[in-house]
């Protein structure tokens, strides 16, 4: 390649480029869309510091981060939705609501509530109960889901597994132990009424459908509580339709002020194997994990969240990656294809030409987006793939317009005195025919990454798309499908800022091409 | 002409082959939709034997193109369809006339909105209307046609009409249940369900039209016989209507003809968005990453691109036709 960019050429590059940059810095418009563009890059580059949250959080599978469709944060500005609740998780801190008798000994540690039964230090038979309470302020609109989470564990001191006969042969009967227990929540609201949100006879019920009086236990026994309020049994127990647990949640926090959550444990010395077991031995220990009520946010983050609770923002901020390396790279690799095959054609002239510009016609009439999606469904999808897809079927136009342009330089008096001083046909593409189409390329170069990184928001829209890859598209298609369009939902901002983040990528090389084709071809300027 | 027409066939027969050698390749099997488990292995060869997926690959090829070419009017009716168990030709007779009309009417709406305001802009340039005008021309390339129409179906249908109660436009599909008896009132409702497609797409796309049609306008406006025929004293409307205004249209006609695969692929989106049942929605159905309904989809590419072949065919005769300087056959 020595001989082929010398000193001279360097030069001459040198003052082209000075002098395009001379007249695209007077040029509004391409100025804005450079702006537009280095703001884009900016953000693809540091994506994972802008983003609050990493492409592995918003994926469909990643725990939540705020209730399903919750409005952006600043939203609050409505006075209609001043008070919706943010994202909140309180931890469960019980406290002792009154000195229990001497059978009954708490303590209590960081993470845990330990109450010691022994029935024999007060001499009585009768069931003793102990209340524990956490308050919370809650000064918002209701919320349309909360969930408990906490873990519990009991353990009689003596217990004994009781054995069946049946024409089986024997099998394991009901565990029996020295201690009786009872362990429920309630929520209390402001204006006093009390719901029992959990017991321990939450799953032990044969028929969870209808109502159950809370039963004793008094085997060993365990639990790790995650009840969301959504499930249909609260609701049913509460008086409600199975489905209509929003309306439930939302007469349980219908009242701002301080809600409590009452955790009652109710002991009493059990029976072993039929029989009631001897004070002294009706011993055992209850503890109840520190838990948490979680209040999913009906507002969260910049741009509130998507069907599956996630980080709306975070998404259309690693969008931003993927969408400039599949506009920019498959726009680059076709503008490659389309000035290679066309000088080949143009300057080349005869079969090769002739070949060359039939294959033109052809893949020119295949319909772009079936056949593309066709080829994702058969060979899968990936981004790399399908920027590879949308090269090969994006440089048929180019190449034709590169053919022509070649054809008449061709004909040029500096070639053919190139060639009668022996210049080789290499020498002569290289040296005087790309660089004479390299204005055009550059021009449609810029201009068709608009259409590719559409083109890859269709495939994605239509839900063809990469599963794992976060894209705009991707975010419009689950808006699409998770109903973010009824009436109750209205869920604008999983679907106005995705679509504006593909508009002005686009805008952003329309303008920069508009600007680059108004220099490369001053008879445009005479338009204006 | 012949050559035209010849190399027009070639794609045809070279986008068939395509078709057929990806959907060898693709690793699902196509009986399995048909296949059940409680089948015996005598009637599960009998399936494989009468949809001949185990002939030797010349044969399959053979009898593909003979299928694909015959346009479903004999025997194998474009094959059957796993999902709808129904012949594709069958399906395709009803929906087929639902999506050319979709086309038809944007094609139609864009060219009649689009093409006037951009002689519009031409004829006023410099001035701020023409700047508007290119300004949403400009926009309206970084534009995803679907995204607008995510916008009207936001605003006219979950804002206005289940929040407010206003219906200006139908919630989707292509006719009102139950279906209008008469044949006149029959037209005028799916008229009214294909309003809102066909106005978004009109909306998106139009500018674009507009700057290609000014764009070529200015062109011919700089001419020398432009010049010539000013400098006879023409009035500006004259010149403008008279002579500039013929250069244009064998660019524009070329321009709608080659923007033919482009409204198809619209129409796909456009389709599956108002839940109209034409052949796009039903090819995105069909194509599924496990398991394609390999004869629909293969039907429906053959006539996508039967559509774009025959339309790119046309522009190039056509252009020879209204612009007497090129002649198709001759080297240009």
């Amino acid at each position: 390649m020595r001989n082929v960019i010398s000193e001279a050429t360097r030069k001459t590059w040198e003052r082209r480029i000075k002098g395009f940059w001379l007249e695209f810095s007077h040029n509004r418009i391409g100025l804005v869309g450079l702006a537009m563009l280095i703001f884009f890059l900016i953000v693809a580059t540091f994506a994972p510091l802008i983003a609050p949250y990493s492409v592995s959080d918003v994926s469909v599978a990643s725990p939540w981060h705020a209730d399903a469709y919750a409005m952006p944060d600043w939203i609050t500005i409505l006075p209609q939705f001043r008070d919706l609740p943010p994202q909140q998780r309180i931890r469960l801190d019980w406290a002792i609501e009154q000195q229990p008798p001497s059978s009954i000994n708490v303590t209590k540690t960081a993470d845990m509530l330990v109450l010691r039964y022994n029935a024999s230090k007060t001499g009585s038979y009768e069931p003793v109960t102990v209340h524990f309470n956490t308050s919370f302020n809650y000064p918002y609109l209701p919320m349309k889901l909360w969930t408990l989470e906490f873990a519990w564990w009991a353990s009689p001191d003596h217990v004994v597994w009781t054995w069946k006969e049946t024409p089986w042969g024997w099998i394991k009967g009901p565990q029996t132990g020295s201690m009786n227990y009872m362990i429920k929540i309630d929520l209390i609201t402001p204006n006093g009424t009390s719901y029992l949100i959990w017991d321990q006879n939450w799953w032990e019920g044969k028929n969870p459908v209808t109502q159950i009086p809370p039963a004793f236990w008094n085997s060993n026994s365990s639990g790790i509580v995650s009840m969301f309020a959504s499930l249909g049994v609260l609701a049913t127990r509460q008086g409600y339709i199975f489905s209509d647990f929003e309306k439930m949640v939302s007469d349980m926090f219908s009242t701002k002020g301080l809600y409590t959550l009452r955790l009652g444990i109710v002991v009493k010395p059990g029976e072993i194997e039929g029989s009631l077991v001897a004070l002294e031995d009706a011993t055992g220990e209850v503890r109840v994990g520190t838990g948490t009520f979680i209040i999913w946010g009906r507002k969260f983050g910049l741009l509130g969240t998507d069907y599956y609770g996630h980080d709306v923002f975070s998404q259309i901020i690693h969008g931003s990656t993927i969408s400039i390396i599949i506009g920019v790279t498959s726009a680059l690799s076709a503008t490659l294809l389309g000035v290679l095959i066309g000088v080949t054609a143009g300057y080349l002239g005869g079969w090769v030409d002739e070949g060359l510009m039939r294959m033109v016609d052809i893949l020119i009439c295949l319909p772009l987006l079936p056949v593309l999606l066709v080829f994702v469904a058969v060979f899968g999808y990936n981004v790399y793939w399908l920027v590879v897809l949308i090269a090969i079927f994006g440089w048929q136009g180019l190449s034709r317009v590169i053919r022509s342009q070649a054809l008449s330089l061709r004909e040029m008096a500096f070639v053919e005195s190139a060639i009668s001083s022996g210049a080789t046909k290499r020498y002569i593409i290289l040296r005087h025919i790309v660089p004479n189409v390299l204005p055009t390329a550059l021009t449609a170069m810029v201009l068709s990454v608009p259409g590719a990184i559409i083109l890859e928001a269709a495939i994605s829209f239509i839900g063809m798309g990469d599963p794992l890859a976060p894209t705009w598209g991707k975010i419009l298609y689950f808006a699409q499908q998770t109903q973010a369009f009824t009436s109750a939902v209205m869920a604008w901002w999983v679907v106005i800022p995705p679509g504006l983040a593909i508009t002005f990528l686009c805008l952003t090389f329309v303008f920069i091409g508009h600007a680059v084709d108004e220099i490369v071809n001053p008879k445009l300027r005479r338009r204006r | 002409m012949i050559k035209r027409v010849a190399i027009a066939a070639l794609t045809l027969w070279l986008a068939a082959t395509l078709i057929f050698f990806l959907f060898v390749v693709h690793p699902g099997d196509p009986t399995k939709y048909l296949l059940d488990p409680t089948m015996t292995p005598e009637m599960e060869a009998e399936i494989r034997r009468a949809l001949g997926v185990d002939d030797p690959l010349p044969v399959q090829y053979v009898r593909n193109l003979r299928n694909l070419f015959s346009f479903g009017l004999i025997h194998p009716y474009f094959g059957y369809s796993f999902q709808t168990r129904r012949y594709v030709a069958s399906e395709l007779s009803w929906r087929l006339p639902l999506t050319v009309s979709l086309l038809s009417l944007s094609l139609i709406g864009n060219i009649i909105v689009g093409i006037p305001v951009g002689i519009l802009a031409a004829s006023k340039r410099g001035t701020k209307l023409d700047v508007g005008i290119m300004g949403v021309g400009l926009f309206t390339h970084g534009v995803p046609t679907f995204f607008v129409q995510l916008l009207a179906i936001l605003l006219f249908i979950s804002y206005l009409e289940a929040q407010h109660g206003i219906e200006i436009f139908p919630a989707g599909g292509w006719v009102s249940y139950p279906i209008p008896q008469d044949r006149l009132l029959l037209i005028v409702d799916i008229a009214w369900h294909l309003a809102l497609p066909v106005l978004t797409l009109v909306v998106a796309n139009f500018a674009g039209w507009s700057l290609y049609a000014r764009n070529l306008l200015l062109d011919s406006l700089t001419q020398d016989y432009v010049l010539t025929a000013r400098a006879k004293g023409l009035s500006e409307r004259t010149v403008l209507f008279k002579h500039a205004l013929k250069s244009i249209y064998p660019p524009i006609v070329t321009l709608i003809t080659l923007s033919i695969p482009g409204v198809v692929t619209g129409a796909i989106i456009t389709e599956q968005l108002f839940g109209l049942q034409g052949i796009g929605q039903w090819y995105i159905r069909s194509i599924s990453i496990q398991n394609p309904d390999y004869p629909v989809v293969q039907a429906i590419l053959f006539i996508f691109s039967v559509l774009t072949v025959s339309c790119n065919l046309i522009a190039d005769l056509m252009y020879g036709v209204l612009d007497p300087r090129i002649r198709v056959g001759m080297r240009r």
